[in-house]
């Protein structure tokens, strides 16, 4: 039994479709006008649709553009159903499909059953509610409504309903017409693959959540995720605010947001904000506004305004974070222009660093007796990450890690491998690590190269009067600031240290209790107010000394200048890991999947790096295949202790807690041993 | 830790943050017949209670007999929260208590503090004709004192009107209670019997002070 939040109870391509009427004055709900198929007899999915729909008064929000926007509905069951809905402010109508998730499993399973079955389990990406699909067939339905007859929209809402449901990779089409009654229909949308990262090109929730949010909120989203914290995000249009709350939910990725979860909060819903427990909601601006709560029933919320960008957080989750994770993410979140799943990789290799090491707490001689010990699973961390993870499992024992250790913890106990992206990119990333240790002069070298091009390239932009002339201006609007309003003192007083060590401005003085982080920032300071995290991350000082090159001020430029955000700048190297641990997946037993051929999978590829656990590197998409004793020699995992064999050791020259490790026995009243 | 010191720790953090972040509440006294959940300032504090329990122990009509109003619409099968509304006098002051429940809880091996945290204290009910549901309940309170949390816990024993299916003893769990030093209730949500202790008791620790 595994927990993820999506139903796998669907056949149709949508449950319902529905038309609906603005709300009248002193009405609560949205009057239905037509319903397909009519004999949908759910009067409360319905009447959820009705509410959800019209979430507030949507004509005064935009008064001329189309919205498209999308909820979720949980059930008691805590699985998911996403409405769909397109808002045309000339009729004031709305019309909506509402679908459970697919995940019929012989239809998905056609490719590779045990990568499909796998990922119907677990947190996917948006592949599985389609987006895309639905909008675009919104878009052309409302084009029939406008045109046609009501028996005309029923014909298509009828063979839309019937439409095969395409395997992933294909292409969902559907054509329609009728000369007589002028129109005409004609669409294909590929199905998006689940096993994939989504990309900026083909995701409206990632895109918009990219073009909508400040790479350093996003940081900050980020890292009140992973603390489990109430986030509210609030905005005018509706559509973006929909599709951040969808990406922002995906940024968890393997793992599942577990706690409430609304896109789009309805006005007579919001007392919901303050819900006590963990929560992702949605508030339209208009909803915010007329609600009267009192800030201190709302608690320690963390709340992003979109229109406004800015966040407001009563902690400094950013700071928590090991700081090697955050640097990454900055550097990599800044420089992100590239409209494919890097974004979205970015993210999965800060989970990689986080968690990726997972399976060195699972400790057992054989499948059945595998439990997760949390101390020793924390010991294997490298220093600086011991705290945190620490954190996350002990006194904050957040969910959706509990969750995924949990399932990952029944598919080893089952005999299988987990082959999503988060296990490839575990693998990518200890790869990519060690040249980069082993080459250490070389990366210095480069490091070294493009701090002189740097150097030489702000010679050229000499930005720190402009700066200076810009937090003048910028002071004096601050001080004009009305107090219902975010304030952005907390950037003005963050602006005098700019090169403080802390990673992102925080008001310490100001805000004594709140410590609000307020990532308000102004266009000509949003390139400029790096934190020297990033300096000290892209351009080393003590390297940088060494080669005579002192690190020029107003060295934050770099992500201005366009050799910095060039693909080919100097990307910084992935953080190391600690040495793959002794993973489950080699503890000998009964071999799940078959073990290619001998010289299918060339021999050039294997790496013989010494106590290395995981020999064999795996094309992107395959499946790591289990260690099998029986294959050639170059094969064969190294003779397996029961417990971290020694010979796992700290990679050259980085620090690690395991190089004398020895293994104790944890305590059992400690021993943290299952989620069963 | 006294909880009234936290309490008050906390009410002087939203004094701070209330000077700081924007307000919500606007300014006009609002008209009495909006929103009467919470919207208005019908009251002087709120606290705020989560239930939690396995499924079919019966926590909604729990919740449902907790209620100011019964015939307020479940949202739990919408959105997989809700919440009901007790208020109370209490010297002269207006006390709303809210009692939250979500659903499908009952997947989480452990009720975690990320989950309680933003509560004042946890109503953990089991089903006195369910031995699983007590175990479940032992399991999850000691976690919660294994991570040296403060919040308050009121323990209820629920359907106790099905005397002849009971298998958790009323003794056993009141010995239990005793010595987690939590406060113990057996209750009948159907023949709404023993729920007003309930109610009162998590709000007499609440108002301690």
């Amino acid at each position: 039994m595994t927990y993820g939040r999506y139903r796998n109870d669907v056949a149709t391509l949508y449950d319902v479709f529905c038309e609906l009427v603005a709300p009248k004055p002193g009405e609560k709900r949205a009057s239905l006008r037509f319903q397909y198929p009519d004999d949908f007899h759910d009067p409360a999915i319905v009447k959820s649709v009705q509410q959800f729909a019209f979430p507030c008064q949507l004509r005064d929000v935009e008064v001329d553009a189309v919205q498209l926007f999308s909820f979720v509905l949980t059930d008691s069951n805590s699985k998911f159903s996403f409405g769909f809905c397109r808002y045309t402010p000339r009729t004031d109508t709305c019309i909506c499909f509402l679908r459970s998730l697919m995940t019929t499993r012989g239809k998905l399973s056609t490719r590779n059953s045990d990568l499909c079955d796998y990922s119907c389990n677990f947190c996917v990406f948006s592949g599985f509610f389609w987006p895309n699909v639905f909008f675009k067939a919104l878009n052309d339905i409302s084009l029939v409504i406008g045109a046609a007859q009501k028996e005309d929209v029923e014909s298509v809402l009828t063979k839309f309903y019937h439409t095969d449901i395409p395997n992933i990779d294909e292409y969902l089409r559907f054509a329609d017409h009728n000369q007589k009654h002028n129109y005409r229909i004609v669409f294909a949308e590929k199905i998006p693959d689940p096993t994939r990262l989504p990309t900026l090109s083909s995701d409206k929730y990632f895109l918009e959540f990219y073009n909508a949010i400040d790479p350093r909120q996003m940081l900050a989203i980020f890292a009140s995720l992973l603390k489990e914290r109430r986030i509210l995000f609030t905005g005018r249009k509706i559509g973006t605010l929909s599709s951040c709350l969808h990406a922002v939910s995906m940024l968890l990725y393997p793992m599942c947001w577990q706690s409430v979860f609304i896109t789009i909060l309805p006005e007579s819903l919001v007392d919901m904000v303050m819900a006590p427990m963990p929560y992702l909601i949605g508030v339209p601006k208009v909803v915010l506004e007329n609600a009267k709560i009192r800030l201190q029933d709302l608690g320690d919320v963390v709340i992003v305004d979109i229109d406004e960008k800015t966040l407001t957080s009563p902690y400094d989750d950013v700071a928590a974070m090991p700081s090697e994770v955050v640097n990454y993410l900055k550097a990599q979140l800044r420089s992100q222009s590239a409209m494919d799943d890097t974004f979205a990789k970015n993210f999965l290799r800060a989970m990689v660093l986080l968690f990726g090491d997972y399976a060195s707490g699972f400790v057992g001689e054989t499948h059945d007796t595998l439990v997760f010990s949390k101390e020793r699973f924390v010991s294997q961390q490298r220093p600086s990450y011991q705290a945190y993870l620490d954190s996350l499992l002990g006194t904050d024992g957040v969910q959706y890690l509990e969750r995924f250790i949990h399932d990952r913890l029944e598919l080893f106990k089952e005999g299988h491998v987990p082959g999503d992206q988060f296990e490839i990119e575990i693998e990518q990333m200890d790869l990519k690590n060690r040249p980069v240790k082993e080459n250490a002069s070389d990366v210095i070298g480069a490091l070294k190269t493009s701090g002189i091009q740097i150097a030489n390239r702000l010679q050229r932009l000499t930005p720190r009067e402009i700066r200076k002339a810009a937090s003048k201006k910028k002071t004096q609007n601050g001080s004009e600031q009305t107090p219902m309003s975010f304030d952005n003192l907390q950037w003005e007083s963050a602006r005098g240290d700019e090169y403080d060590d802390s990673p992102i401005e925080v008001c310490r003085d100001n805000v004594p209790v709140a410590n609000l982080i307020d990532f308000d920032e102004p266009s000509t300071s949003s390139s400029l107010g790096l934190s020297s995290a990033d300096e000290q991350y892209l351009l080393r000082p003590a390297e940088l000394s060494t080669s005579g090159v002192t690190p020029p001020r107003g060295l934050e430029n770099v992500f201005a200048d366009p050799f910095a955000t060039s693909p080919e700048g100097p990307a910084p190297p992935l953080p190391s890991r600690p040495p793959p641990p002794l993973h489950p997946r080699s503890i000998p037993g009964p071999s799940i999947q078959p073990f290619p051929p001998s010289g299918s999978s060339a021999p050039h590829l294997l790496q013989f790096q010494q106590g290395h656990q995981w020999t064999q590197i795996n094309p992107i998409g395959s499946v790591p295949p289990a260690l099998n004793p029986s294959v050639p020699d170059w094969y064969a995992a190294p003779p397996l202790p029961p417990r971290r064999p020694a010979s796992v050791g700290p990679s050259p020259g980085q620090p690690s807690t395991a190089t004398s490790f020895v293994a104790p026995p944890p305590p059992p009243r400690h021993r943290w041993e299952t989620f069963e | 830790m006294p909880l009234s010191k936290i309490s008050q720790r906390r009410l002087f953090k939203y004094k701070k943050l209330s000077d700081r972040r924007f307000l919500f509440e606007s300014d006009e006294e609002s008209d009495s017949s909006q929103s009467t959940m919470a919207g208005t300032r019908d009251y002087d504090h709120l606290f705020k209670l989560l239930i939690i329990g396995d499924s079919g122990v019966g926590k909604s009509s729990l919740l449902l007999r907790f209620a100011d109003n019964t015939f307020s619409e479940n949202y739990i099968t919408t959105i997989g929260v809700d919440f009901k509304i007790r208020t109370m006098d209490i010297n002269g002051q207006r006390v709303k208590l809210q009692i939250w429940d979500t659903a499908g809880q009952e997947r989480f091996r452990t009720i975690t503090s990320t989950y309680y945290r933003g509560t004042h204290g946890v109503v953990v009910v089991y089903d006195v004709t369910n031995g699983e549901s007590f175990g479940n309940v032992k399991r999850w309170l000691q976690e919660i004192e294994n991570n040296c949390d403060s919040v308050q816990k009121v323990l209820v024993g629920n359907k106790c009107e099905e005397s002849e299916r009971r298998v958790v003893l009323e003794s056993d769990a009141r010995n239990y209670a005793q010595s987690m030093n939590i406060s113990f209730f057996e209750t009948s949500a159907k023949e709404d019997k023993n729920v007003e202790p309930v109610c009162s008791s998590a709000f007499s620790i609440e108002s301690r002070k």
